[in-house]
């Protein structure tokens, strides 16, 4: 019998998609001053029945995994609706929030009604000073501390999700603490990316060679910790990762993405059925190809940490190129060697 | 519970279950407990509706996979063990 992990490379490598992240809506109740949205994004919005038939063909497709985020998700007006529903056609139910939205009568709805596998919540600071800063919502972390305790007594599984900034890398250790206090993961991402239309401001929050560095001795205790290798192995796979291979993501006009970091449309559900797209979509296979190029360079650079430190959606967003590694790649790859050949002080 | 060709089953409303090519994957939500199992498992597990006995269902797939009687409720009674071992299914009349 297969394990989980050879039936993950099998989508991959036959593109049987397997997860789809929905972004219901730009709308948002935070206004973080990264964010990389499109905010006036144009075009006509998926109505409520064009959601419930396109659930109904991702399922009919084997999606298994149906991940819920925006904007804010529960800023969508129909999101129970929507949610219930997807529940009962037996998705595996992820969200992303702010968690702003999620007090008590909200948190109790959610675990009712839609029943999600987890909740992903985003961390901004390890105190209101610096979380409040980036949300540019004065209160936002008080009130999301608040709520934390309101998931937990619930029962509701979660995690929390931080954006390593220039703003919070003095409070990497802090916010591991404050994760600990939850028994939840504390997942860190620490690439700051450009908006989703190429504009690079945000990239002035991006964190500095100091907090990268930080991070990466933290995950390595980490990883020491629990005794397995800091670095993954590069997995046997054709493609470097699922984007337009098992996964999708959809905007809220309908556009679709090979993956929420891969901004090139490979349809539109306006136009076109799912099923359609995943199998004729002649955009969709250059990415396909260009993944696998991807990996092969990657193979190339001859260092198992540079791997994980890539993204061809982000690579795609710098500099038009799925395939060139950008300066953050190399900086990070090289803190990560240093680390791991005890060469950094 | 011992199982018998007149026991009804049920899956756990936490479960979730899907195909990967020729083999399934059920999650358990309650804990993450992640399994993999053969073609044939995959479609016992879909037809469960907590009305099908198992004698019923043993017929369905009688018509789907070409196996003798025997072999097949043999197979069907480990499945079934075990999916309930792991708190996928549950025995809900004999
Ligand atoms: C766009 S948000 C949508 C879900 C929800 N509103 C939230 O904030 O979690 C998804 C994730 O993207 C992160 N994010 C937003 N802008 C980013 C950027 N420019 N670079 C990297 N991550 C970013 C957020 O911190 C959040 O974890
Ligand atoms: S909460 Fe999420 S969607 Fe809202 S502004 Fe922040 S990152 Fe963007």
């Amino acid at each position: 019998m297969s394990s989980f992990a050879d039936k993950m490379r099998q989508t991959w490598d036959e593109n049987i998609l397997f997860s789809a992240l929905l972004e219901l809506t730009y709308s948002c109740n935070l206004d973080c001053s990264f964010c990389y949205n499109e905010k006036d994004l144009q075009g006509r919005t998926l109505s409520r029945s064009q959601y419930l038939e396109l659930f109904r063909e991702l399922r009919a497709m084997g999606v298994f995994n149906l991940i819920l985020s925006g904007g804010e998700p529960l800023a969508h007006k129909d999101f129970f609706l929507l949610g219930a529903e997807a529940r009962k056609l037996g998705f595996v139910i992820r969200i992303k929030s702010n968690g702003h939205a999620l007090h008590a009568a909200t948190a109790k709805r959610l675990k009712e009604e839609v029943d999600p596998f987890s909740i992903e919540i985003s961390l901004h600071g390890a105190c209101a000073d610096t979380h409040d800063r980036q949300t540019r919502v004065p209160g936002s972390f008080d009130r999301l501390i608040k709520n934390l305790f309101i998931l937990k007594d619930l029962g509701l599984r979660f995690q929390l999700n931080s954006v390593l900034t220039r703003w919070n890398e003095n409070e990497i250790a802090a916010m591991y603490a404050l994760a600990e206090k939850f028994a939840v993961p504390l997942k860190f991402d620490s690439q700051v990316t450009p908006k989703d239309n190429g504009d690079s401001s945000p990239l002035e929050l991006s964190p500095s060679e100091k907090g990268l560095r930080e991070l990466l001795r933290h995950q390595h205790d980490f990883a020491r910790q629990m005794q397995s290798e800091a670095t993954e192995q590069p997995p046997q796979t054709r493609s470097y990762c699922g984007a337009g291979t098992s996964t999708i993501a959809i905007d809220p006009v309908g556009n679709v993405f090979p993956c929420v970091q891969w901004r090139q449309a490979i349809g539109n559900v306006h136009d076109q059925r799912m099923q359609q797209i995943w199998q004729n979509s002649t955009a969709l296979n250059s990415i396909r190809d260009k993944n696998i190029e991807a990996r092969t360079n990657m193979l190339n650079q001859g260092s198992k940490a540079a791997l994980g430190a890539f993204c061809p959606g982000v690579a795609k967003l710098i500099s038009g190129d799925a395939t060139a590694i950008y300066p953050s790649v190399h900086l990070r790859s090289k803190l990560h060697e240093d680390i791991l050949n005890n060469t950094d002080i | 519970m011992p199982l018998s060709p007149s026991t009804l089953l049920q899956l756990h409303t936490d479960i979730r279950q899907t195909r990967v090519s020729d083999e399934g994957i059920i999650l358990r939500q309650e804990d993450g407990e992640i399994l993999v199992v053969n073609e044939v498992a995959i479609r016992f597990v879909e037809l469960i509706d907590g009305n099908r006995n198992l004698d019923e269902l043993t017929d369905i797939l009688l018509q789907e996979y070409k196996v003798d009687r025997s072999t097949l409720a043999d197979d069907l009674a480990e499945y079934a063990s075990e999916l309930i071992s792991h708190n996928v299914l549950s025995i809900t009349a004999s």
